[in-house]
């Protein structure tokens, strides 16, 4: 039935937090995503590479957009 | 910028007897004003804008005496333009002191220190043109400076720190959505705010950036879009459906209410007609839309258009933004309610996130209506016919899709009752307000277009109102000629509003939005440089699942 939007947010701000140079895996730690998928996306931005295509393609929309660079 | 040749507030007792046995009654005072927001006055100014911006604006507002800043304005004799540099200066100072984990600019924690000598002061007698007021004003302008661009989504070089906790205020749970750190929600509501009202005079018109609401009845909730549009307009396709509707789809329904007078009032619910999905017939028309115009960024339907779960499966399929009416009647047996909701769905890739927002107030159909829609082979047109769909807590959602562009959905009513929800969408102004409606022929003398016009001059909202054709095909009300009119368009920089027609053939029209910067102008003198986003309509096409496109 949708994802809550307030995940959309928090993951904006985790990629907005990447892309100034904070630790993914401390990021991972201090932000909370209930959503499976949303929780995926932020790994894949993170760096982690199990994770579903879908979430990895969206994860490359938004690290284009907040310039988080490629690791 | 100096307070000295502003007198001082003369202290006042925040006493006042006149109770009969003598017993004084506590009047509010600002430390009382302060107190209840949860911050103690007598403590350090707080360090985050927003909540200190919660604190002016409302002893501001509770007192009237933001009227000062009409009156003799700005302070020390300054010139305006070196004034309102100044203020625009000192908010960057403010909000880099925090970033910085630093201490409060030396302005603001003098102006602070005003408020706390002035503790004692009844709010509802603080004199106008006093240090007291002037300070209040002068820390609003600061707070609303430092806030510049909080709250929407753009170029992301353009967010630091202070953007980002923003963001992340505005996502915490529980309840409304607020900027505040140390205001708690249920005492003051800050939420960033798109336009200033341009004309008459309020608290509103004080802050180009922050918005203050007392909490009430509605919750607003602010959600942003991750990653922005990336464009400077925006395609609408818009779908009247459905094309046809039958008084038969209208009945009278039992509910749980004992008192109800029968005589006088029953329950009405309006079921769908059974029909196939609509992917099939969206996506013909989309194909075509894009034909027409290249791109579309958002599919809408009007209020109850869509069965429970249409607008993301849509959304999912199309990649599209989608908003739209959603609904289900109520139940015949069980008398229990239906329901009537907005739906926003924002697609990502291959998900989708969703916001809901029920209706807040069910239509009542009157005899006049009955006769309008030619439903009195099923309702009696002696009484009163109340929408039988459940009321669940009122919310109001904000969808902030790029820098120029925040929305927010009204289902029908409530675009026309003031209460709960107009003081909230006035208090944010968003860019688009979208009116999604189950009504007649959308034309430029009817309601929907008096309180479009409201909004859109005050606080500068351009308004789109949809309904279906199956209702304005159904209506003929008095006097009136046949009309195909489904939707009005009014945009927030003047001009009459539109009426916008589905031509014969078509399914489907398409609305062609575009960005205009706009400078506005806050009440104490200082400008935006051009940074409120307003929205204009310059291309209307219908779209026929046959092509043969005409332009309107």
């Amino acid at each position: 039935m949708g994802i809550d939007p307030r995940e959309g947010t928090l993951l904006t701000v985790f990629a907005l937090k990447l892309a100034r140079g904070e630790s993914g895996q401390n990021l991972m730690r201090t932000m909370t995503f209930k959503n499976e998928y949303v929780r995926d996306i932020a790994r894949a931005l993170a760096g982690e590479t199990n994770v579903s295509e879908a979430a990895r393609d969206e994860a490359n929309r938004i690290r284009t957009w907040a310039h988080v660079p490629s690791l | 910028m100096c307070q000295d040749a502003i007198p001082s507030a003369v202290a006042a007792p925040a006493v006042a007897s006149g109770m009969p046995d003598g017993a004084a009654l506590h009047r509010r005072t600002i430390r009382d004003a302060v107190n209840e927001l949860g911050i103690e006055l007598a403590q350090d100014v707080p360090l985050w804008p927003p909540d200190v911006f919660a604190v002016v604006a409302s002893v501001l507002q509770r007192s009237g005496t933001y009227r000062h800043a009409v009156t003799r304005w700005p302070p020390g004799e300054q010139e305006p333009d070196t004034w309102a540099k100044e203020m625009t200066e000192l908010g960057e100072k403010w909000g880099s002191a925090w970033s910085r984990h630093g201490a409060a600019p030396p302005e603001v924690v003098r102006w602070w220190s005003v408020l706390q000598s002035a503790a004692d002061l009844p709010v509802d007698e603080l004199p106008s043109g006093t240090n007291v007021v002037e300070a209040c004003l002068l820390l609003l302008a600061a707070a609303d400076e430092a806030c510049k661009g909080v709250g929407v989504v753009d170029d992301a070089a353009r967010y630091d720190d202070f953007r980002m906790r923003a963001l992340e205020l505005l996502a915490g749970e529980p309840g409304p959505s607020s900027l505040c750190e140390r205001v708690d929600k249920s005492r003051g509501i800050v939420l960033p705010k798109m336009h200033t009202p341009q004309s008459g005079l309020s608290v509103r018109s004080l802050s180009h950036n922050l918005a203050f609401c007392i909490p009430g009845e509605v919750t607003p909730r602010w959600d942003v879009a991750p990653a922005p549009l990336g464009k400077a307009s925006l395609n609408l396709l818009l779908l009247p459906w459905p094309l046809e509707v039958v008084p038969s789809q209208f009945r009278p329904n039992k509910g749980h209410l004992s008192n109800m007078d029968e005589d006088a009032f029953r329950f009405f619910t309006c079921e769908a007609k059974a029909r196939p999905a609509y992917d099939d017939r969206v996506a013909v028309l989309m194909t075509e839309a894009e034909r027409l115009v290249g791109r579309v960024d958002a599919l809408v339907f009007p209020e109850l258009a869509l069965h429970r779960g249409d607008a993301v499966r849509l959304a999912r399929r199309f990649d599209k933004v989608v908003v739209g009416g959603e609904g289900s009647a109520s139940d015949t047996e069980t008398g229990d309610p239906g329901t009537n909701l907005a739906v926003i769905a924002v697609p990502t890739v291959n998900e989708v996130y969703r916001s809901e927002q029920h209706k807040h107030h069910r239509w009542r159909l009157d005899e006049r209506q009955i006769g309008q829609y030619g439903l009195g082979s099923q309702l009696d047109p002696n009484r009163s016919w109340w929408e039988h769909i459940e009321l669940p807590e009122r919310q109001v959602r904000f969808w902030c899709l790029d820098g120029w562009l925040t929305f927010c959905v009204l289902i029908c009513e409530d675009l026309a009752r003031q209460e709960p929800v107009a003081p909230v969408v006035r208090a944010v102004g968003p860019n688009l307000v979208i009116a999604l409606v189950m009504d007649g022929p959308q034309l430029g003398g009817r309601w929907t277009s008096r309180y479009a016009t409201v909004l859109a001059e005050d606080p500068g909202s351009s308004v789109l109102a949809l309904t279906s054709f199956g209702m304005v095909d159904l209506s003929r009300a008095s006097g009136n000629p046949p009309s195909r009119v489904v939707a009005l368009w009014k945009d927030g920089t003047g001009g009459a509003p539109r009426e916008i027609s589905l031509e014969p053939g078509a399914e489907g029209v398409i609305l062609c939005l575009t960005q205009k910067d706009v400078k506005e102008w806050t009440a104490d003198g200082r400008h935006d440089d051009y940074a409120s986003g307003y929205l204009l309509l310059n291309g209307v096409h219908q779209v026929r699942p046959n092509g043969a496109e005409r332009s309107g």
